[in-house]
């Protein structure tokens, strides 16, 4: 089991803690999962800072309140649901498997693999690094497209608002499945696209890997990426809305990184020195009009 | 909520706590860089600063990363090395925090600053011009070519600009300028001996694979000079004849035919006035000296705007300027004729003239050898003549003339016991055409040339007889004359503008006053008798000129659609006035090309043509007897639309391959009636011909190897032709093939150099036959009796009868020629042996058919058999010339 190390990056462990997690329904089960759940935010103390043991305090208490009211109501907890908002998230399942939660992101997964395969819904955007088990296939549902491993460390973008599902494999090998275009088998530093209008399944190969997961160091890498990705990438990243206006400008393709938390106002705003374009915001909507 | 409350204060913290590490980093913008990069690119710049710096560049597409560059600096504050890399590539920078954002140096839309370089680009040695020599621009991959005047402009961002300058047969020339206001710049190329491979860059051409147009292609000097022909003499219809599409009329003969279209459907271009009559010796020979020739055009499938009034093609002949250096010329002596050309400066750089000669001397030979009192013969000759003056950069000024004429007399005298008796005829025929011209530049864009001309066709037939009695001093003189032909006087306007390389505009009108003058016929008959003269004058009935007013404009612009597609859009408008009538006619020429990949191009093409002038004639060669008669209220102009597509290849290096296939459809195209003939009366000719619908269509494959030692083409054209006239009218309305419809037709023409000394040329050309009308059937046609007689009940007679016109396919034929030149440097120039041989394996092919009746056998055995015979007119023709350059 993996254990923050509050040390290592205080805004990790804020993230961690503001993830809510909701445990439903069985008795057992959600005692089950508190116990895992203490055990992970206790397991290592911060000394530098005090605030962070009111925040733990605050946060357990707050759990324990969530719980309660959960414990009372529930009568059957088979699944965990843990979601995140601008921050993300380290999860371990049952098996010993961890997946990074992107922002805005949510997964679901029982709270124990007692099947013949392991199943796992996710919206939005994870990293999975998933222990290696022939008998118990790793099965993955992101929309319209499922993917199934044995074991292995892959990268799925799937945001309700893309126009794809993106599947980028890292190691090992994963099969995508989709109704109605059949079975796709990745090799490492490909990646699949389903693309949801056309309803096509596209192998892509010489995938920029490092740039489908910067997000998990918190970066933002675009490599002659065009404006409306980048715009795309920002709205699940920062939970914005951003329009374009004309046909044009969207195509224009940005090189950059950004590396250090710049808010979305900051990487507008460099973007626009660099490129052809200026922005405004209207009613918490950013709205970027050609130069 | 509660969450977010409590971590709220600890948010802020946190962020004035990165806030501070930022300021920390942004305060290393002192960093200090060493680098050693040589030949690099942006891209690793990039990549060294960012390792060094920790800084981040930010870029947009405006960048290219591929972008070379040279950085080699040691222990630099990083603004300065910023500076000094980006600024030499018009890359500005800006340091904001951890970014570095790059941007194009703010240049704004109109305001960057663009000169015009334009002048000429001329034969380093001899000072002509070069008619289609490419420039090209690498910094901007923008292009342009020379106009027929040798003249280019082309308008190209400020700074230090490199331009390439290639022709075929040339060594390429590179300038390099400093831009910075509108230059005037001469370019002068060297000629080299071999056909290198030269790259040949630019847009915008007229002809060739490069072009925009459609079939057209140029027809090298070489390729002239080295195509065996007839009797040795290099001829430019005849190599024309070699391109695919085109055929020669009749074995022999210097005719064209191109793309299913008739003898008088190709506008032939001399310095761009009209001849109406390109041939020589009943159509063996054409009337070009090619030493005077510079630069032969031909186009076929899609027509530049400012051609007009043929339908089937255009072939631009440009003669020699002259010499602006050097004083030189040639001397050629062949079996036919013999030839001179010479030209030079008359004031160094300013003023040169061009001038050749050549004149047929069989009849020079044979005199010797005729009886004093009875003389006969046969002689044409041609001469060019050109003077050109360069008043400056901006102004010059050309004067042509061309005369050439075909000569047969006789002369007869007699002395009869004091009745003296003198007997001429002399027959007369060919052009005589003179131009002035005047290019000015309007502007570094603009380029005008003004075009005063005058050219004629005309044929005379003299007879005069003469008798005088010494005993009874009577002066008989009978005298007639028989003359026709045709008179342009023309003016023209033309307009090059080149607004920016993209555009290539050609614009301007022209007014043309025809006179046709189909046949004049004068006779005089004079008697003297004691000092009496009678005298009576008879004029012809049809000794009436009519005048046409020809007034055309057009407009076209060769421009491009991104780096990919280029297409040339065109209108050609023309009013054509006869007395009774006025035609108008709006004919759209466009022709797109798409260069799919950087070896392979697509064309397509429409082009509609109009013609207002018709050739008639009766014979199976042009006939110097063959009348030009103008569209009248009756005749209307024929008209063809032509649609082609075509693709080209030129992967495999010095090789061009291409496939071209067309369809034309062409309406108003005359015939003569069934039955009726011309026979050298246009009288009520109208009556005589009637107006149909005719079809061309077919596919052309050519490979031509272009660079090397050696050099040549192979072709093979699938063709068909047809026409079609009213039910009631020609072959009942039935479609026939027309006369030189051929199936299939290969040209394979190869030249190969050995060395400076010696080169060898051979040609060899297949096509399956043409049609002709033969009778299948004897009729017999009673005819009832007229005399009163009442035991005569009239006659019966056998005649042809002819269900189909052009019923029968002739056979096929087939001939190889073959030439070698020696070649042998002289103490004041170069001399030339040339051997050729024509139809080397003396194949006999068909140049006409027709049905006899043979007869066998005696007595009872007799037996007639009809058969058909064939003609063959040239057999194996050896010939020896010798040419003299000094």
């Amino acid at each position: 089991m993996k254990h923050i190390q509050p040390e290592n990056d205080p805004d990790q462990i804020i993230n961690h803690f503001s993830g809510r997690i909701r445990s439903t329904h069985s008795a057992a089960d959600a005692e089950a999962c508190y116990q895992m759940f203490r055990e992970k935010s206790t397991g290592k103390k911060t000394k530098r800072i005090p605030l962070f043991r009111y925040g733990i305090a605050a946060a357990i208490v707050l759990l324990l309140i969530v719980s309660a009211f959960f414990l009372k109501n529930a009568e059957q907890a088979k699944t965990v649901t843990v979601t995140t908002a601008g921050y993300t998230t380290t999860v371990t399942l049952p098996d010993g498997s961890h997946i990074q939660l992107g922002h805005y992101s949510e997964i679901e997964y029982p709270c124990a693999f007692a099947k013949a395969t392991r199943p796992v819904k996710l919206t939005g955007k994870a990293y999975f690094d998933v222990t290696h088990n022939p008998d118990q296939p790793f099965i993955v549902t992101a929309g319209e497209v499922t993917i199934q491993v044995l074991g292995t460390q892959f990268n799925v973008n799937a945001y309700p608002e893309n126009p794809y599902i993106k599947t980028t494999l890292l190691e090992g090998s994963v099969s995508i499945n989709d109704k109605s275009n059949g079975t796709l088998l990745l090799h490492p530093n490909e990646s699949a696209l389903f693309w949801k209008e056309s309803n096509r399944l596209v192998r892509e190969q010489a995938t920029d890997v490092q740039q489908d997961i910067a997000w998990r160091g918190k970066k933002l890498i675009f490599n002659n990426t065009t404006l409306n990705s980048i715009s795309r990438e920002l709205a699940n990243h920062f939970n914005i809305e951003i329009e374009i206006t004309g046909p044009v400008l969207g195509r224009y393709r940005f090189t950059a990184r950004f590396e250090n938390g710049e808010s979305p106002e900051e990487i507008l705003n460099i973007l626009q020195a660099a490129g052809n374009f200026t922005w405004a915001k209207q009613d918490n909507k950013f709205i970027l009009k050609h130069k | 909520m509660y969450m977010r409350r409590f971590y709220i204060p600890f948010l802020i913290f946190l962020s004035v706590f990165l806030f501070n590490t930022d300021r920390i980093t942004a305060g290393n913008h002192v960093n200090k860089i060493t680098l050693d990069l040589k030949s690099g690119t942006l891209k690793e710049f990039i990549r060294e600063i960012e390792q060094q710096t920790q800084l981040i560049f930010i870029y947009g597409e405006d960048i290219d990363p591929a972008t070379p560059l040279t950085c080699v600096t040691n222990n630099n504050l990083l603004t300065d090395v910023l500076h000094e890399t980006l600024s030499p590539l018009s890359i500005s920078h800006l340091i904001r925090d951890k970014h570095i954002i790059l941007n194009r140096q703010p240049v704004k839309a109109g305001e960057e600053k663009t000169y015009t370089v334009s002048g000429y680009i001329l034969d380093a040695v001899s000072h002509e011009t070069l008619i289609g020599a490419h420039l090209f621009a690498p910094s901007t991959n923008e292009g342009t070519v020379t106009n027929e005047y040798g003249f280019y402009s082309i308008t190209l961002p400020a700074g230090n600009i490199k331009l390439n300058c290639t022709y075929i047969g040339f060594q390429p020339g590179i300038r390099e300028i400093e831009l910075n206001q509108n230059i005037s710049l001469t370019i002068y190329l060297n000629p080299s001996n071999e056909l290198d491979a030269v790259v040949v860059y630019g847009t915008k051409p007229e002809t060739g694979i490069k072009a925009t147009q459609m079939g057209a292609m140029d027809i090298s000097l070489t390729a002239i000079n080295n195509t065996p022909t007839l009797l040795g003499e290099a001829d430019i219809m005849k190599t024309i004849q070699m391109m695919p599409g085109v055929q020669a009329g009749t074995e022999g003969s210097a005719g064209i035919h191109v793309r299913g279209g008739g003898p008088d459907e190709n506008l032939i271009l001399l310095d761009g006035v009209p001849l109406y009559n390109v041939e020589h010796l009943f159509g063996f020979f054409s009337v070009f000296t090619p030493e005077a020739i510079k630069k032969v055009s031909l186009f076929k499938g899609s027509f530049p705007a400012r051609f007009g009034v043929r339908l089937s093609s255009v072939i631009d002949i440009r003669t020699n300027d002259g010499d602006m250096q050097r004083f030189h010329g040639t001397v050629g002596i062949g079996l036919l004729s013999s030839k001179l050309q010479l030209e030079g400066p008359i004031v160094k750089e300013r003023t040169s003239f061009h001038l050749s000669a050549r004149r047929s001397y069989w009849d020079l030979v044979a005199r010797p050898f005729m009886q004093e009192d009875d003389k006969f013969g046969y002689y044409f000759y041609d001469v060019n003549a050109k003077i050109n003056h360069r008043f400056n950069d901006r102004s010059r000024i050309f004067l042509s003339v061309y005369n050439g004429k075909d000569k047969l007399y006789s002369r007869y005298e007699d002395d009869y016991q004091g009745y003296l008796s003198k007997d001429e005829i002399n027959t007369r025929w060919g052009n005589f055409m003179t131009a002035l011209k005047w290019n000015y530049q309007l502007s570094p864009k603009l380029f005008s040339n003004t075009t005063v001309a005058y050219t004629e066709y005309m044929f005379t037939a003299e007879s005069d007889y003469r008798e005088r009695s010494l005993k009874h001093h009577i002066n008989t003189e009978y005298w007639s004359q028989y003359s026709s032909g045709i008179q342009d006087w023309s003016y023209r306007f033309d307009l090059d503008y080149h607004p920016s390389p993209q555009h290539y505009i050609k614009t301007g009108i022209g007014y043309l006053y025809h006179c046709f003058k189909p046949e004049v016929e004068t006779s005089r008959i004079k008697t003297e008798e004691d000092n009496t003269t009678t005298e009576q004058v008879h004029n012809s009935l049809t000794n009436n000129k009519t005048f046409g007013h020809e007034v055309s404009l057009y407009a076209e612009d060769n421009f491009d659609i991104g780096t990919q597609f280029s297409v040339n859009a065109g209108l050609h408008i023309s009013l054509f006035n006869v007395p009774s009538k006025t035609y108008a006619s709006l004919q759209p020429r466009i022709s797109g090309r798409y260069q799919l990949t950087n070896h392979t191009a697509l064309k397509a093409a429409y082009t509609k043509m109009s013609q207002y002038s018709h050739l008639l004639s009766n014979y199976l060669i042009t006939m110097p007897t063959d009348l030009w008669v103008p569209t009248t209220a009756q005749i209307k102009p024929m008209q063809a639309h032509q649609y082609s597509i075509g693709a080209y290849y030129t992967r495999l290096k010095g090789w061009e391959f291409s496939a071209e296939s067309y369809y034309k459809s062409m309406h108003n195209v005359l015939e003569y009636k069934d039955g009726a003939s011309f026979l050298g009366s246009s009288h009520n000719w109208e009556d005589k011909v009637e107006m149909g619908n005719g079809r061309a269509m077919g596919i052309e494959f050519m490979a031509e190897k272009t660079t090397g030692k050696t050099t040549g083409w192979i072709a093979y054209t699938l063709a068909k032709s047809d026409r079609k006239f009213s039910e009631e009218g020609i072959n009942n309305g039935k479609r026939f093939p027309y006369k030189y419809d051929r199936r299939h037709h290969i040209n394979l023409s190869l030249n190969h150099k050995f060395s400076d000394k010696m080169d060898i040329g051979a040609s060899w050309e297949f096509y399956t036959g043409g049609t002709t009308t033969i009778a299948e059937q004897v009729t017999l046609i009673p005819y009832p009796d007229k005399s009163g007689e009442p035991w005569w009940t009239g006659t019966q007679q056998e005649a042809d009868y002819i269900e189909n016109r052009n019923n029968y396919r002739m056979p096929e034929s087939h001939r190889l020629n073959i030439g070698i030149n020696f070649h042998k440097k002289k103490k004041y120039g170069i001399r030339t042996w040339n051997i050729s041989v024509y139809n080397i394996y003396n194949a006999m092919n068909p140049t006409f058919l027709y049905r006899t009746t043979e007869y066998e056998g005696s007595g009872e055995n007799y037996q007639t058999r009809t058969v058909l015979k064939k003609v063959s007119i040239l057999p194996f023709i050896p010939s020896v010339s010798y040419t003299y350059k000094f």
